[in-house]
C-alpha cells in the first residue's frame, strides 16, 4: 500500500480526505494504469510505469476539487491516456534527433508466458496504425472498455470509436494474419 | 473485451482479438515491483516541483504591482490638515475604483485558475504551472 500519510504536503481541511482517496485510488488502479500505458506505449515497460505515476500525481494534485466518485476513473484515465499520448509524441521527436525508430521494441527480456518476437509484432503492428486507431483498438479490444467509456476517454464520439475500431482491427488482420493460430499468452 | 463489443464481433474476429490481448500485455507486477513503483511515487509527490515556487512567486508579485498601481491612482493616503494620512472611503460603503480593479482583476485570476469539479470531471488535467497557481490560492 502507497503510503502517503507521512507526506506533510498540505495540512489544509480535506487534505486527509484527498490522501485517503488517492491511496484508495493507486490500489485499485495501479497495475491497470501500468498495462494500459505499456500497451499505448508500444511494450516499454519504464515508460509505462513513468507514465503511471505522471497521471497520478496529475490526478493527485486535482483530487482535492474533484467529487464525482462514480466520474473518477474515467477522469483518471482520461489524463493517463493524455498522458501516454504526450510521452509517445515526445518519444517521436527524440527518436528523429537520434535517428532511432520509434518502433521501439518491447521489454528486451519481458518475464511470462508471452514470447517476445510476437509481442514485438504486436507492439509494431499498433505503432503503425493512426493514433486514433491504436487507442481506439488498445482501450476497447485490450482494455475491455466500453464503446461508450472510450469515446468519453478519448474525447470523441461514440460512433468516431466504432470507426477507428472497424478500421483497426482490418488492419491487425491483415498485417498479423499469421499469429491467428496462436495459443498461450498472459491472461489480462 | 467486454461482452458487448464482442457482439459486434465474429467469432473468428473475436478469437484473434482475444489472443492478441492475451499476448500484448505486460507480466503482472511482482510485490518487490509494486512496493517500488509506490515507493517512487510517494518519493515524487513530497518532492515539489521548482514551478510550485516559482509560479506562485511570479503571481505574487503581479499581484503587488497591480496593487501599487492601482492605490495611488484613486485610494492613495491624503494628507489632513493635522499631517495625519487617512484613507479616502466612499460615502456608500462601495469600493472605491481602485478596489474595483484590483478585486476584478483578482476575481478574473482565481476563477481562472481555479476549476470546479465539473471542469474536472471533462477530464482536463490543468498543466502543472496552472495547478501550481490554482494551489496557491487555495
Amino acid at each position: 500500500m502507497i503510503d502517503v500519510g507521512v507526506i506533510s504536503l498540505d495540512m489544509a481541511a480535506g487534505a486527509t480526505d484527498r490522501e485517503e482517496r488517492f491511496r484508495a485510488l493507486v490500489e485499485s488502479h495501479r497495475e491497470r494504469a501500468v498495462r494500459l500505458a505499456w500497451r499505448l506505449l508500444g511494450g516499454d515497460r519504464a515508460a509505462a510505469e513513468d507514465v503511471a505515476q505522471d497521471a497520478f500525481l496529475r490526478a493527485y494534485r486535482g483530487l482535492a476539487r474533484f467529487r464525482d466518485e462514480a466520474r473518477l476513473d474515467t477522469w483518471f484515465y482520461r489524463i493517463l491516456v493524455r498522458q501516454a499520448e504526450s510521452h509517445r509524441r515526445w518519444r517521436a521527436v527524440r527518436a528523429l534527433r537520434t535517428a532511432e525508430s520509434e518502433d521501439e521494441p518491447v521489454d528486451p527480456a519481458p518475464a511470462g508466458p508471452a514470447d517476445p518476437v510476437v509481442q514485438r509484432r504486436i507492439a509494431a503492428a499498433l505503432g503503425r496504425l493512426p493514433a486514433g486507431q491504436r487507442r481506439a483498438f488498445v482501450l476497447v479490444h485490450m482494455e475491455g472498455f466500453t464503446v461508450e467509456e472510450s469515446a468519453t476517454l478519448l474525447g470523441k464520439a461514440a460512433g468516431t470509436v466504432k470507426s477507428h475500431l472497424h478500421r483497426a482491427l482490418k488492419a491487425l488482420r491483415a498485417e498479423l494474419a499469421d499469429l491467428r493460430e496462436l495459443t498461450g499468452g498472459n491472461r489480462t | 473485451m467486454n461482452e458487448r463489443q464482442r457482439m459486434d464481433l465474429n467469432p473468428e474476429e473475436q478469437a484473434f482479438v482475444a489472443r492478441l490481448a492475451d499476448h500484448y500485455a505486460p507480466p503482472a507486477m511482482t510485490p518487490a515491483r509494486r512496493a517500488a513503483f509506490d515507493r517512487r511515487l510517494a518519493g515524487r509527490l513530497v518532492r515539489r516541483s521548482p514551478w510550485r515556487v516559482v509560479v506562485p512567486a511570479m503571481a505574487a508579485v503581479a499581484a503587488a504591482a497591480l496593487v501599487w498601481l492601482a492605490v495611488p491612482w484613486s485610494t492613495g493616503p491624503t494628507s489632513s490638515p493635522g499631517g495625519v494620512p487617512e484613507q479616502v472611503v466612499t460615502a456608500t460603503g462601495e469600493p472605491s475604483q481602485g478596489e474595483a480593479a484590483v478585486f476584478a482583476a483578482y476575481d478574473w485570476f482565481t476563477s481562472s485558475t481555479t476549476p470546479d469539479a465539473a471542469d474536472l470531471g471533462e477530464g482536463d488535467a490543468l498543466p502543472e504551472d496552472y495547478q501550481a497557481i490554482s494551489e496557491f490560492f487555495l
